[in-house]
């Protein structure tokens, strides 16, 4: 066995380095083997917003959409309904047919509401048309005429003293880019 | 080089267990109709098998099927509810092969839910016996045992694993006149 | 010789070591086990996602169910418990599918499913953020286990790591009515529990 001191620096040094070299490269395979579970996750939430104003098209996702209304009523219980009605003009009204889409509804202080899975009776009576619209999807796809429009609304929940609200609408083939409208002030 | 000597042996040995349990297979006792079962999860009592053509509920079916119905009470002897029934009670003889049995709860006289922990109920299981093929006069039920282990091989995730039967019932099938 | 010693002695060592981790190593379900915030009967109790506050716990033996004019009864093989409370979503629209009834010996009792649709218990409403919401439910339990029981409950069952609310009841186990009375309303709540009290 050779034991001279060149020979037992050398073998030390080659050591410690695979040691630092594990501790480097033991994270960074880690990192490298979920990356790409972590980019699924970070997609699938409405990150970027473009904004739009009420009443003027905007291109998204392969679609023109106008959000055309956004409206504010008393609820029945105590509570105030938000009707949103969009529209949107698909090249591809197959294409968009399949691709999930999500809608929301946030206020100032970053509470955010899902839509209401049955309109409001309030919305039955003041807003019959509005009711008769599917949500945002493939259904709304489906209905729409060719060179027509899809027509969708939602309406939602939330309490009355609920204060600058901000409508978002995302497509799940275009996230995390999503559509962001801002509820006019009165 | 030992270690690998030790799998092959290991490997052999329980190859040749798995041989020896499949020519010798364990006698599964008789239990008489009306004796309480102990599966390990649950406690299993046959009473009477019959055939009809109306479930428990009362409501007829909306196209004519033939049922065979089993009443039985069971009690959860886990600590948590548990509706998973048919992997524990299975129709053996005829060796017919039948859809996933329906489970009524006698007290409603409709689908039962979920079995609490330590509340006996009675219950009946219907199996929709297939159009044409008479129904014997004799079925034999099976009934598997669960056991419980704290932590199973690969999350160490505590559970119910089912196990090999621990009796069958034969019950005589009344017919409807 | 010290050598060899050294070597014995720090293989025992190791072997005890790891002896001890496995027994101490926790299982599974505590490991992914929910995070829980406690409370009692009439505070509102604050996870993180949601709240819940329970205001009443009754034991009944039968329970009569009154649904548009019709009226049904359901016997059982212990007795009935009915809460209800208030419960709310913080920041978040979201469900509250899980309710448990765990007893002081720790077995658990799920939401009864024996009960009509048309009676809507906590799991088929959705709770907006803001507006607070009555909530009902209701196990079948034996009788044993009613005393010093612990509603639990939580967004869904099969999230590890999740909120999870526990409010210890205030029932005895020996104040026992024959008979309670769920009618379900027109208007809100969508239900009342007869008789009052």
């Amino acid at each position: 066995m050779d034991s001279s001191p060149a020979k037992v620096m050398s073998t030390r040094r080659g050591y410690w380095l695979s040691m630092t070299a594990l501790v480097v490269a033991l994270p960074a395979a880690l990192v490298v083997q979920t990356w790409g579970s972590i980019k699924d996750w970070r997609s699938q939430f409405l990150r970027q917003p473009l904004s739009a104003t009420l009443g003027q098209p905007i291109d998204y996702a392969g679609a023109s959409w106008t959000v055309t209304r956004i409206t504010r009523l008393a609820g029945s219980e105590g509570n105030a309904v938000v009707l949103a009605e969009f529209e949107a003009l698909a090249a591809d009204p197959k294409a968009l047919g399949a691709v999930p889409c999500k809608v929301r509804l946030s206020d100032g202080s970053g509470r955010e509401w899902q839509p209401t899975l049955f309109a409001d009776p309030m919305v039955r009576k003041q807003y019959p048309e509005a009711q008769q619209r599917s949500l945002c999807g493939g259904m709304a796809f489906a209905a729409a005429e060719p060179g027509k429009p899809a027509r969708m609304a939602a309406s939602f929940s939330i309490p009355p003293a609920a204060s600058s609200l901000t409508l978002s609408i995302g497509l799940y083939s275009a996230l995390p880019n999503h559509l962001s409208v801002s509820e006019p002030r009165t | 080089m030992i270690a690998g000597l030790g799998g092959l042996a290991a490997s052999a040995i329980s190859f040749s267990m798995t041989l020896y349990e499949a020519a010798h297979p364990p006698k599964v006792p008789v239990v008489q109709a009306g004796q309480q079962i102990d599966t390990g999860r649950w406690f299993v009592t046959l009473r009477t098998a019959r055939v009809g053509t109306v479930t428990p509920t009362g409501v007829p079916p909306s196209r004519p099927v033939q049922l065979l119905m089993v009443d039985l009470d069971v009690v959860n002897r886990s600590a948590t509810p548990n509706n998973v029934l048919y992997r524990t009670v299975t129709l053996s003889a005829p060796a017919q092969k039948l859809p996933m049995p329906t489970v009524y709860l006698d007290r409603d006289k409709y689908l039962a839910g979920y079995f609490n922990p330590n509340m006996p109920e009675r219950l009946t299981m219907a199996w929709e016996w297939p159009a044409g093929v008479s129904v014997p006069d004799k079925v034999t039920i099976t009934v598997t045992g669960q056991i419980y282990k704290l932590r199973d091989n690969l999350y160490g995730a505590s559970g119910w694993y089912d196990r090999d039967p621990v009796a069958t019932v034969d019950l005589p099938v009344e017919k409807a006149l | 010789m010290m050598r060899i010693m050294r070597s014995v002695l720090a293989l025992l060592f190791a072997a005890a070591v790891l002896y001890g981790m496995q027994l101490t190593r926790p299982l599974y379900s505590d490991i992914t086990s929910p995070i829980v915030s406690s409370g009692g009967m009439n505070k509102r109790v604050q996870a993180s996602a949601f709240a819940l506050s329970l205001d009443s716990a009754r034991v009944a033996r039968v329970l009569n169910v009154e649904t548009f004019g019709k009226s049904k009864t359901y016997t059982s093989s212990g007795v009935w418990v009915v809460v209800e409370g208030e419960a709310e979503a913080k920041f978040e629209t979201l469900r509250l599918t899980s309710g448990e009834w765990l007893s002081g010996s720790g077995i658990r009792y799920v939401l009864t499913g024996r009960l009509p649709a048309t009676i809507e218990m906590m799991p088929g409403d959705a709770y907006q953020p803001g507006l607070p919401r009555r909530v009902l439910l209701v196990f079948e339990v034996p009788e044993e286990a009613v005393a010093g029981g612990t509603v639990v409950v939580a967004r869904t069952k099969l999230l590890p790591l999740d909120d999870e609310i526990r409010i210890t009841t205030d029932v005895s186990g020996k104040d026992i009515e024959p008979a309670i009375t769920i009618r379900r309303n027109e208007e809100r709540p969508p239900w009342t529990v007869l008789p009052q009290r």
